[in-house]
């Protein structure tokens, strides 16, 4: 396949039987339709026509070699690249049917709906109550902050860890329960989706495993992306996941491409791209 | 580490490869057996049995440490699983050849009947066949190889008949019920020569593919 063909989709071979552990196409909830994105950086093109459908209650892995494009896209589910000045994102993103980037959409509410969880724990120095309780206080969520405290420190497996100890520093905590936190006050607002960008890959080698556990714990009730150079771990955790790369114009500017986005189970058996096979078995990038 | 990765995955075949000629060396042993028993052919079939064992287990142990410590996937992975199964069949295969060894011991003096060794050395032959055959496909990748072991089994499975089919018709006697397990044994030989070619199959399509009329599990 040529680099400029369409990225494969599912059901792309229909006599690949879907995975039996997932609902079948037409029974998925789309929450986020895709269509010819792109974003530039000022004038350089950074990542194009990216067409994809990311469904409700799955966990969906973006991988691809480093400046594929992966972070920059997921920073458009939240608008966060509307922070960089010289970004821009172009095509379309709707969030459940909705335009997520019409003029009438407040960048700060749809930030409060898809929360965020980067690759450095970054709790603030405050207490650990302080930090979970931070984002309702400013989003004005009135009244029972102690239960939404303890619920989101639940949610994040973390509460039984800190529960005697929530004036503590948050920094005083390990990297993993750091990262737990951060994952505890992105859901302190209730969010719909969580967006997790190389979450695990300042960690230590254990924590890495209660944050995947997590995330499978987590897609019950939210619908969460995460971007990953470990692609175990998107083999591990992802329900969907999708391959970019990088593609290499004139003047050696580097735009990063979906090349296939398909069921995990079906990425890591039996790619149909050339170029994710190559990626996922080791042979490049 | 994709280097050595890939010289893992080659001696892995290498080794399946290594079992599957020293089971086509039993075959004709044991065909060997049948046209003219003497006691050392069963020693000779019982180290090829052995030898066969030993790249079973061998297998399997490099399987299980490539499986902990590469975590492969993709072609990689069915490559894998393939070897895995081949290993499985192969050993099989082994066993039935040093069983048919044993099956052909002389009964009273008296050794398989000519008639029935008429019968049993084509479909042996043909085992020995297609078990290169499904064999090659699988280092090949090569699917119309693999495609062809059906139609041969087919011609096994006639020709094993036939001596059930006598055995039968002699009725009860010295040979009748030994060529009944005879010819279960070289038919069950095709039959997992036939689930080889399926695996070469899966690592080329990824699909599992069943070919119907070999019953070989």
């Amino acid at each position: 396949m040529d680099a400029t063909a369409a990225p494969i989709r599912i059901g792309a071979d229909p006599g690949m039987a879907a995975s039996p552990a997932l609902p079948p196409p037409e029974a998925r909830e789309i929450v986020f339709g895709v269509r010819g994105a792109s974003v530039h950086y000022g004038t350089h093109l950074a990542l194009r026509d990216v067409d994809l459908d990311v469904y409700r209650n799955f966990v969906t892995a973006f991988i691809g070699p480093s400046g594929c494009g992966k972070s920059s896209f997921i920073r458009c589910f939240n608008r966060l690249n509307d922070l960089i000045p010289t970004a821009r994102v172009g095509g379309q993103i709707t969030y459940h049917g909705e335009d997520l980037y019409a003029p009438a959409v407040d960048a700060v509410e749809v930030r409060q709906r898809i929360g965020m969880v980067f690759q450095k724990p970054n709790p603030f120095p405050k207490s650990i109550y302080d930090n979970i309780a931070f984002g309702p206080r400013v989003l004005g969520m009135k009244g029972g902050l102690d239960e939404r405290v303890e619920q989101a420190l639940q949610r994040a497996a973390i509460w039984d860890e800190v529960k005697d100890r929530l004036k503590t520093p948050a920094l005083s905590l390990s990297g993993g329960q750091q990262q737990r936190l951060c994952i505890a006050r992105a859901l302190a607002t209730d969010p719909d989706v969580l967006l997790m960008d190389e979450p695990c890959s300042a960690l230590d080698p254990i924590a890495p495993a209660k944050i995947e556990e997590l995330m499978l714990e987590l897609r019950r009730d939210f619908t969460v992306i995460v971007v990953t150079h470990n692609m175990q771990q998107a083999a591990r955790v992802a329900d969907m996941t999708a391959f970019f790369t990088v593609e290499v114009g004139d003047e050696g500017r580097r735009t990063g491409i979906l090349i296939e986005y398909d069921e995990t189970a079906r990425m890591f058996t039996n790619p149909q791209d050339s170029r994710t096979e190559a990626y996922v078995t080791g042979r490049f990038g | 580490m994709r280097a050595e990765f890939d010289a893992e995955l080659q001696r892995l075949e290498a080794e399946v490869q290594e079992a599957g000629n020293v089971t086509v060396q039993g075959i004709r042993g044991a065909i060997v057996a049948l046209e003219d028993w003497e006691p050392p052919i069963l020693d000779h079939l019982t180290a090829l049995d052995e030898r066969v064992d030993v790249i079973y287990r061998q297998v399997e142990t490099d399987v299980e440490q490539m499986l902990a410590r590469q975590a492969p996937v993709a072609t990689d992975l069915r490559i894998v699983l393939g070897v895995l199964y081949t290993n499985v069949h192969l050993e099989r295969m082994s066993h039935n050849c040093l069983r048919i060894g044993r099956l052909a011991t002389p009964v009273d003096g008296a050794a398989v009947p000519r008639e029935m060794v008429a019968l049993l050395k084509p479909a042996l032959l043909r085992g020995a066949e297609m078990t290169r055959v499904a064999l090659d496909a699988f280092a090949l990748r090569d699917e119309a190889r693999a495609r062809e072991l059906p139609e041969m089994d087919e011609l096994v499975d006639h020709e094993t008949g036939a001596l059930v089919q006598l055995a039968l018709e002699r009725g009860p006697g010295a040979w009748s019920g030994n060529a009944i397990f005879l010819a279960r044994s070289a038919e069950r030989i095709a039959d997992h020569a036939v689930r080889i070619a399926e695996q070469a199959l899966y690592v080329v399509t990824a699909r599992r593919i069943e070919f119907s009329g070999s019953s070989a599990a």
